[in-house]
């Protein structure tokens, strides 16, 4: 029923189940995907308007997904939130994604947030 | 008076007779050690300098240094320092003189450090802070995580007894995130040695960071928590993106972590044309003058009384103060006791080209600008 849709990125369970929870509440469809090889499948058959992107994935990292998603001017609407526990990575992710967040983050930050861009969306 | 020839080589003699029967002494030690005597040549080598050097005691002893170094190096009254190449090894060697009480010298001490294992410790640290950060935030996020569904009736309707549990457990899980952050921000710190990465970076997106990190705690407490950036800060600005991110979010924790009612602001403005600002204001219960010359010390917080009151190892502000120093800004505080207080950190703009790029994206905000709810 609702427009938008995001995509939850994302290989450890319990993260996953949180930030999935997370945008879904706050008016998203949702699609948990734990592989970075799936990610980028998914990738390239929709658009989503919002991706929860952790950094540490199997098979396609988190660093790829982004420059992926990036480089698509198909995907140019994309909010791209990474969600990493590594924040030695920072620096050189900040300018490509929308938003870096250092874990731990909470339920109700990622829902929030979530509920903002939907309002900026919409 | 100077002491005769005569009696310095006695205590030359008298030194390297000493060390010689108390060998114990340089033998556990890892770094290489050899004492040349008058002659300027070598009358103790331990057996760290012989594993350094690849050669046996032995071998070592009667060697002058040059013999031993492969350079041209004397032994002189100074103290030196080198940096010798020994098959993969890099060595360094401090020679220092050893004077007796009327400033003559003895005796010579070569100390022998294995760079490359040094830089290979380092390495390891790095590796090991880097994975406990990650084992130690993981977990910690899906508690932090699972408390806050069960508070926000994500799986159903808490009756008062359990909501108070899970208020509890929140705010001890909170009070574990600020000290876990702060005891890693300062274990990467002393690993990595505080090298600074600059990027170009927006300061949009350093304040939607944090801002979205600490909207949690600022609404637990009902405080405000509110952000702006001044029109003539430009969209792009240069710096380690990662170090201000830590540097604002440990401001931010800690004027929430101090203030009971009001308003927390991050503001980011621009005080002359060299620099940019970015300030964090409270109305808390502000800071003492006498407790503000050690608010920046580690381990500290302003008083004791305060100290049962509002939890945490002290560590926030010695580690923003560490890295305002490292970029060559300046931190300063004002404040009221029973008023708030503002800490503002000023950093250089410059370095190179910020103003020609600064017509770049930077990205607009995607938090709200009030986020007290």
């Amino acid at each position: 029923m609702s427009d938008l849709l995001a995509l939850v990125v994302e290989d450890h369970v319990d993260s996953a189940i949180i930030f999935s929870e997370a945008v879904k509440r706050a008016g998203f469809d949702v699609e948990t995907i734990r592989d970075g090889a799936v990610a980028l499948e998914r990738l390239a058959a929709v658009e989503p308007d919002i991706v929860i992107l952790d950094l540490n994935l199997p098979h396609v990292s988190g660093m790829d997904i982004l420059r992926q998603i990036r480089s698509d001017p198909r995907l140019a609407n994309t909010r791209v939130v990474v969600v990493t526990a590594h924040d030695e990575m920072v620096n050189s992710i900040q300018d490509q994604a929308d938003l870096v967040l250092i874990k731990p983050v909470a339920f109700s930050q990622i829902r929030k947030l979530a509920a903002d861009i939907g309002a900026l969306i919409q | 008076m100077k002491a005769d020839n005569q009696s310095v080589s006695e205590q030359t003699h008298q030194l390297i007779e000493f060390l010689d029967k108390n060998e114990a002494i340089l033998k556990e030690i890892d770094e290489g050690v050899i004492v040349f005597d008058l002659d300027g040549r070598a009358a103790i080598a331990n057996p760290s300098a012989a594993r350094l050097l690849e050669r046996s005691v032995r071998e070592i002893m009667g060697c002058e240094i040059v013999a031993l170094a492969g350079e041209e190096v004397k032994v002189d009254g100074h103290e030196q320092i080198l940096n010798l190449r020994r098959g993969d090894k890099t060595l360094l060697v401090n020679l220092v003189p050893i004077c007796d009480a009327w400033g003559q010298r003895i005796c010579t001490v070569a100390v022998f450090h294995n760079l490359l294992q040094e830089a290979e410790l380092d390495r390891a640290r790095d590796d090991f802070v880097s994975l406990a950060s990650h084992e130690l935030r993981t977990p910690l996020s899906a508690v932090l995580g699972y408390i806050d569904m069960l508070k926000e009736d994500v799986y159903g309707p808490l009756t008062s007894r359990q909501r108070r549990a899970v208020e509890r457990a929140a705010a001890n899980t909170e009070q574990l995130v600020s000290l876990i952050n702060n005891l890693l921000d300062q274990a990467q710190m002393q690993a990595g040695g505080l090298t600074l990465n600059y990027v170009p970076f927006s300061p949009v997106k350093l304040v939607d960071g944090v801002q979205t990190v600490m909207t949690l705690a600022a609404r637990r407490k009902g405080l405000n928590l509110t952000t702006s950036i001044a029109d003539d800060v430009p969209a792009i600005l240069l710096g380690d993106f990662q170090r201000l991110r830590q540097i604002v979010a440990n401001l931010l924790d800690n004027a929430v972590k101090f203030t009971d009612s009001g308003t927390v602001h991050v503001g980011i403005y621009k005080p002359d044309v060299h620099h940019w600002a970015v300030e964090v204001s409270d109305t808390g219960c502000g800071i003492p003058p006498e407790a503000r010359r050690d608010i920046f010390a580690p381990f500290r917080q302003a008083d004791d009384p305060m100290k049962r009151k509002y939890r945490g190892a002290g560590l926030g502000l010695s580690i923003v103060r560490q890295l305002v120093d490292r970029m060559e800004g300046e931190i300063k505080l004002e404040s009221e006791v029973g008023l708030g207080s503002t800490f503002t950190v000023v950093l250089p703009l410059a370095l190179g080209g910020v103003e020609g790029v600064s017509s770049g994206d930077g990205g607009e905000s995607i938090c709200s600008q009030e986020s007290s709810l």
